[in-house]
């Protein structure tokens, strides 16, 4: 399968998060084959894509974590309550 | 519906699970605030590429990201955050590198890079900016 075919199929899966990661990679595609960025600045810039995926991980990770941490409080000032 | 969700979720997780979220880091004024400088000079910056102005921006915003990421790694409990001041160190060394180096930089890189760091920031903006009080 070719890479513009596997951007195809992204683009068509419905996921936030799947389909802004393949619209990017495909702009920067068109961006190197129409030269108005070098090779070695497409490189970095597809680099990019997979940190800023890593970040969305990280700060769904967090978000998680506060949510958690809040409940826990809840928990806690609900069972001194009950004290 | 959602307070619900989550107390199911506390009692799926395991034991460590719980209490690194009970003792996870607190939000913090100074990190929520250099992620919010860097967010903010790279949304306003993009409109120097391809002027001499560029120069600067890019080491002000590389300043900044260093300065965020060994603040961030100093704080304990805080591993979500400092894996995401690691990325964005990487996204913004590529710019500063770049830009030292000898070889033209394009315009369409230069708007990308900014992009790319205004909507990372963003991204680590709402998450920071919610850690518990």
């Amino acid at each position: 399968m070719s890479t513009q075919s596997k951007i195809d199929e992204l683009i068509g899966c419905g996921n936030a998060n799947a389909v802004n990661f393949a619209k990017q990679a495909a702009e920067l595609k068109t961006l190197v084959e129409s030269q108005a960025i070098s090779r070695a600045e497409y490189e970095e810039l597809v680099s990019d894509l997979k940190r800023i995926k890593s970040i969305a991980e990280s700060s769904d990770d967090l978000a998680i974590k506060s949510a958690v941490h809040e409940v826990l409080i809840g928990l806690e000032n609900t069972a001194l309550a009950l004290l | 519906m959602k307070k619900i969700a989550l107390i199911s979720l506390v009692l799926l997780l395991n034991g460590c699970a719980l209490i690194d979220a009970y003792r996870m880091a607190r939000f913090d004024n100074i990190e929520y605030a250099l992620v919010n400088q860097i967010h903010t000079q790279a949304q306003l910056g993009v409109v120097s590429c391809g002027t001499d102005l560029v120069y600067s921006q890019v080491d002000d915003i590389y300043f900044k990201t260093v300065e965020l990421r060994n603040y961030s790694a100093s704080i304990p409990r805080n591993e979500e955050t400092v894996a995401m001041t690691n990325d964005l160190y990487d996204i913004t060394k590529g710019l500063k590198d770049r830009y030292a180096s000898d070889e033209e930089v394009s315009q369409k890189y230069c708007e990308i890079k900014f992009n790319n760091i205004e909507n990372s920031t963003g991204t680590m903006k709402k998450v920071i900016g919610a850690k518990p009080r």
